[in-house]
């Protein structure tokens, strides 16, 4: 089956049709994605109606896989769902809509607002793969803006300044920021703050990129009144309409985004109404050397 | 057997006899050389005679093991001889001869005379290297450690609190270069797989709670400061760390089993004549954080 491409919006992000997302994928297929990703940097793969053990085995021809450690840490190290996905739903242990004063309802809210998955780890990600099981019948949009184009239209003042930045990413700041007051001495010891560069270029396209997101606290050698002030300087625009392509889900939708070039936010939903089951697989950059730990 | 411990050094190291290393260590046991090196951090076990299994069995109840990476980017006739999980600091080849003298790794491995911390290029910090000695040159090849927490308490209060909120940036490349690897050995296949990282110049350390200094050579830039500047103060710090009274100069016997904790240490590789003796020297590395940040498959 050849692989067909419409583009969602002027400047990144595209639809992928013929290829079926499937625990096999045949190396020209692999190609096609790889290749897809570099110049769209968002891919949704339409009307994929896959298992979780589907999922994950497709997930593994791209890269390393991530476990979720933050939120299974913070709920008895429960989950639902199979290793390596991440569950993005408002759905408990028991298939039910989360009550309202639940923790995990509390922690997800700082998703609501611009970030890069996991970017507080040390281990760079590369793409998330959202999963659409159940979705809403209006709202949750997710909004993804193109990093790499956000870099271009930098003034080459703006370019200078930010090339050798490097800034502190901190897991709990983006929780904070949410809203979500409940973090414990235990889960901020395992998740030191990290550092990654604010400029990055992404292998593949080779563009350079801003890297930044919500768990970004500081600029390393700035005061934190400077820092705060060019991180929002810089957000703001990265953030702007024509850097931003808002995805509509239908169920069965698995939406890949390269983590190292877009950021994303998710918005609001009736979430006591409506229930949306939404599973990801994440996949880091570096392998085997770094990721190779056992 | 019982543990029996003797310093080595007024400020840390030290060598332990009871232990013998392999699959088979008993909760106790682990605890025990956990505290030993939270104290110590330089741990010296004698008359291991070990397999490559054992060593590599006894590395996981200490933390996640690495793989070695780096080497193997020069291709195939630089593979590792070893097993997985094991790295290899001697000076023989795949054949078990002495490497020749325009060996890719060889060149890689000049960079290991000047102090440094094991993989401090990593983003997932190293906890321990535990290095094996299975051959050792009948002269010269000491490894030389550096006590770097030491370094960090006799430091003036007003550097200590300059260095505070400090970063530097860490890349393989800096210290390969600086040890006298040809630069134009190192092409963006080589940089890609091993860009640089970010860690904080002070840390405290889990378990001894002690504040310590990660400098060393892999260390090359100080983001946020002008470039000499950075590189000097990271000279200076070097240095500080490694002054002769924060020094164990460690003297290899065959069998040794030396373990240290790459977050407080620095430590050097010291000449021997090594186109004409055999060094065999076999170091697993572990990881600090585990599961959740090394679980990934």
């Amino acid at each position: 089956m050849a692989f067909g491409v419409e583009e969602l919006h002027p400047i990144f992000a595209a639809r992928v049709t013929g290829l079926p997302v499937t625990a096999d994928v045949a190396p020209d297929a692999v190609e096609f994605l790889e290749d897809a990703m570099a110049k769209y940097a968002v891919v949704v793969l339409p009307a994929q109606f896959i298992d979780d053990q589907t999922q994950v085995e497709f997930a593994k021809f791209f890269g390393p896989r991530e476990t979720p450690a933050v939120a299974t840490s913070l709920f008895g190290n429960k989950t639902r769902l199979p290793k390596y996905l991440f569950d993005a739903s408002n759905v408990g242990m028991d298939g039910e809509i989360l009550p309202a004063d639940h923790p995990r309802r509390a922690i997800r809210k700082g998703d609501l607002n611009w970030h890069s998955d996991a970017s507080f780890n040390p281990v760079p990600t590369k793409w998330s793969m959202l999963h659409g099981r159940i979705v809403p019948p209006h709202g949750a949009n997710t909004e993804f803006c193109d990093m790499r184009a956000a870099y271009d239209a930098l003034s080459p003042a703006m370019k200078a300044k930010v090339d050798k930045m490097v800034a502190l990413h901190v897991w709990w700041h983006s929780r904070e920021k949410g809203g979500f007051d409940q973090v414990t001495e235990a889960q901020r010891q395992a998740n030191p703050p990290v550092y990654h560069p604010v400029v990055r270029t992404v292998a593949r396209s080779n563009r350079k990129a801003l890297y930044l997101g919500a768990p970004v606290k500081s600029i390393v050698g700035m005061s934190d009144a400077e820092s705060a002030e060019l991180i929002e300087e810089l957000t703001a625009h990265s953030t702007q309409a024509q850097f931003v392509y808002s995805h509509f889900w239908h169920a069965g939708d698995l939406v890949i985004w390269d983590n190292r070039c877009t950021m994303h936010r998710a918005t609001p939903f009736d979430d006591m109404l409506y229930k949306r089951d939404m599973r990801r697989t994440t996949v880091v950059e570096y392998a085997p050397n770094w990721a190779a730990v056992g | 057997m019982a543990l029996t411990v003797n310093a080595l050094h007024p400020v840390f190291a030290a060598e332990a006899t009871g232990i013998k290393i392999g699959a088979n260590i008993s909760p106790e046991t682990v605890e025990e050389i956990e505290n030993l090196m939270a104290v110590y951090a330089v741990l010296v076990l004698r008359d291991q005679n070990c397999t490559d299994e054992e060593q590599v069995a006894f590395a996981k109840f200490f933390g996640p093991r690495e793989s070695p990476a780096g080497a193997t980017t020069y291709g195939p006739q630089n593979a590792n001889r070893l097993p997985m999980y094991m790295f290899d600091a001697g000076n023989i080849g795949l054949d078990g001869e002495i490497l020749p003298l325009d060996n890719a790794r060889r060149q890689m491995r000049l960079g290991d005379r000047l102090w440094h911390s094991d993989s401090s290029f990593n983003p997932l910090p190293t906890k321990w290297s535990m290095l094996s000695g299975r051959v050792i040159p009948p002269e010269g090849g000491n490894t030389d450690f550096a006590d770097a927490r030491a370094g960090y308490d006799s430091l003036p209060e007003s550097m200590k609190q300059k260095l505070e909120g400090l970063v530097a940036e860490h890349s393989i490349w800096h210290s390969r270069v600086k040890g006298g690897m040809p630069a134009e050995m190192i092409g963006t296949a080589q940089t890609n797989i091993l860009p640089p990282v970010y860690q904080p110049i002070v840390r405290t350390i889990p378990r001894s709670g002690r504040k310590s200094l990660m400098v060393g050579s892999h260390a090359g830039r100080i983001p946020g400061m002008p470039t000499d500047e950075g590189r000097k103060l990271l000279e200076e710090l070097t240095d500080h760390v490694t002054q002769p009274k924060h020094v164990y100069s460690h003297v290899w016997k065959q069998g040794d089993l030396v373990m240290w904790d790459n977050r407080c240490t620095l430590h050097r590789a010291t000449p021997f004549d090594d186109t004409k003796f055999k060094r065999d020297m076999r170091r697993t590395t572990c990881t600090e954080f585990a599961p959740s940040w090394a679980a990934v498959g």
